[in-house]
């Protein structure tokens, strides 16, 4: 061995010896090799004369310690890592904590997968004869438990191994030895045990309920849930759907007039044709109650079960009242005398339809009118857009107070736009001598003058926003 | 020879060694060696423990291109060996009464 080998080996043994006391000793054992040597001994002959550096240390040690806190060389050095150590126990605390809140939530989740699980086959006890799937799940999630009993003893080990740490680390020094080593072996297989009874438990249970050919939309119809189709061979002038969270809607229909809905505990309604007055009136709805009861499969079927539909036949000449609260209410391919389309939180859409006077109102929601025509068209809301594409009417009035107001290829006669807060931009079919136009602009610019000798009438106001408006033949 | 009795041998036996003059760590190990078995292991802790109690303090001198750090005596250090003088006159005594010179 040389002289750099002995010296390393020796600095190497003397780890947690104060730097300065350590480099002491090695200046000494390095001018004794070098003295060696001055008197005619090879490197290596010095080195193998001296007592291991191993012993060096180890005598060092025994006589003057490691010179740390509590010990010769006095608090000097423990009172200037005094903070570190105190920030090294809050950080360990920090992480007891995270790691707690970990196996909490995973608890708390095989708990709650365990009794989802229970009360899932509970409620559609009626729809499996065979209910051995029952077992499995609960075989399922009871492994899920298993793992999650195992990680939590791997965060108890954890725990305890950072507090010894801490506590050590406060009072002597932090020490590695051998021990450590076998912690972390045991805590990985802790870690590896929990995990896999985990996946495994859950790996059951989902076979279980794919097994027993579970649906969870069986649970909806278990709950009284009945679809209402009904067909209206009578005469009718008048059609009146007034409804609370439920959306609207009106198709054209091959045949009969028909008006399909579905009734269920969260939701009646009452349906009568007297007098050719067709009214759908929903009398009561706790859907968000019921939802509850649905649990988490409620969410991905609410939005089916709460539409009602009416089809109506070509050549239909009455008047059609759809009202809602909290839904939306769209026309498609139809044809009526009147349309008054009305929410309060919803968009309001006609398309492709045809009445002598429509009147579209929402307060939340945007307002969207395409390839339609009417004598008097009436589109309002008060926080959302108005979209009118390609639509043709004698009197046109499309207001909102937030929001845009956007034309594509749009006709009248007699028009008017009005936003507070939002820009008006499109274009209108004609040329622009057409029409005599009124534009106000509050802060914004407008690229159309006032005036002109049209026999048409064109008003838009914005309060906040431009106006950006063109004519097909311009 | 018991190990406390030659701990504190060894200690008297560096501080003659210093009233003779400085050495340094290789030579005060040669010099030591021809009256105990002592070993460089043993030596290190004895000279920083000698310092620690001022008996003895070091520098260091340049030789051949490298620095060797010497080591002196201090009056403490002095006043240590002649301490020693009657802590061994007590000893004789004490080894005539074993040996049963004293009666």
């Amino acid at each position: 061995m040389k002289k750099s080998g002995y010296l390393k080996r020796l600095r190497r043994a003397l780890k947690g010896v104060p730097k300065e006391d350590a480099e002491g000793v090695v200046s000494y054992c390095s001018e004794l090799i070098d003295d060696g040597v001055e008197r005619g001994k090879t490197e290596a002959e010095v080195c193998a004369e001296l007592d291991p550096p191993e012993t060096v240390a180890e005598n060092y040690i025994r006589e003057n310690g490691t010179g740390k806190a509590n010990e010769r060389t006095g608090g000097a050095a423990s009172v200037a890592t005094l903070p570190l150590r105190i920030l090294g126990c809050i950080v360990g605390v920090v992480l007891i904590i995270v790691l707690a809140a970990l196996v909490f939530a995973f608890a708390v989740s095989a708990i709650a997968l365990f009794l989802a699980g229970i009360y899932a086959v509970v409620v559609s006890f009626g729809l499996f004869p065979e209910n051995s799937g029952l077992a499995f799940v609960q075989i399922g999630t009871g492994i899920v438990l298993i793992g999650t009993a195992v990680l939590f003893i791997l965060l108890v080990q954890l725990a305890a191994g950072l507090l010894g740490a801490c506590a050590r680390w406060m009072g002597r020094g932090f020490r590695s030895g051998g021990t450590q080593h076998a912690k972390k072996r045991g805590y990985l297989s802790c870690l590896a045990v929990g995990l896999s009874f985990f996946a495994l438990g859950i790996v059951v249970s989902v076979s279980a309920f794919g097994g027993m050919g579970f649906d969870s939309e069986k649970l909806v119809v278990a709950n009284g849930l009945v679809l209402q189709e009904q067909t209206v061979t009578a005469e009718v002038s008048e059609i009146n759907v007034d409804m609370r969270n439920s959306a609207v809607s009106v198709e054209k229909s091959d045949g009969d007039l028909t008006v399909s809905y579905y009734d269920w505990d969260g939701s009646t309604k009452e349906f009568s044709v007297e007098d050719g007055v067709l009214t759908l009136t929903e009398t009561e709805n706790d859907a968000f109650f019921s939802a509850w009861e649905h649990g988490i499969f409620w969410g991905a079927f609410a939005a089916k079960y709460n539409e009602v539909v009416v089809r109506l036949p070509d050549g239909y000449s009455g008047t059609l009242n759809l009202k809602t609260l909290n839904g939306t209410i769209a026309t498609n391919h139809i044809t009526c005398e009147t349309l008054n389309l009305e929410t309060l939180n919803g968009a309001v859409a006609m398309a492709n339809t045809t009445a002598e006077t429509a009147t579209l109102s929402t307060q939340n929601g945007m307002v969207v009118v395409s390839d339609s025509t009417s004598g008097k068209l009436h589109a309002q809301t008060q926080n959302g857009a108005v979209l009118l594409t390609r639509c043709t009417a004698g009197s046109m009035i499309a207001k909102t107070e937030n929001g845009a107001i956007t034309l594509g290829n749009v006709a009248g006669t007699d028009m008017e736009f009005e936003t507070s807060n939002g820009e008006i931009s499109g274009s209108i079919v004609g040329k622009r001598s057409d029409f005599h136009v009124t534009a106000d602009v509050g802060l914004g610019a407008c690229n159309i003058q006032n005036g002109g000798s049209g026999e048409k009438s064109l008003r838009v106001e914005t309060g906040l926003g431009m106006i950006l408006i063109s004519f097909t033949e311009d | 020879m018991d190990i406390q009795i030659k701990k504190g041998l060894l200690d008297v036996c560096v501080l003659a060694l210093l009233k003779r003059g400085d050495s340094y760590g290789y030579q005060l190990i040669s010099e030591l060696s021809k009256a105990v078995e002592i070993s460089e292991s043993t030596l290190y802790p004895i000279l920083k423990r000698l310092m620690g109690a001022g008996q003895l303090t070091s520098y260091e001198r340049a030789h051949n291109g490298r620095l060797r750090r010497y080591y002196a005596i201090t009056p403490a250090g002095l006043a240590r060996l002649h301490e020693f003088d009657s802590e061994w006159k007590e000893m004789e005594k004490l080894n005539a009464f074993i040996k049963g010179e004293i009666l």
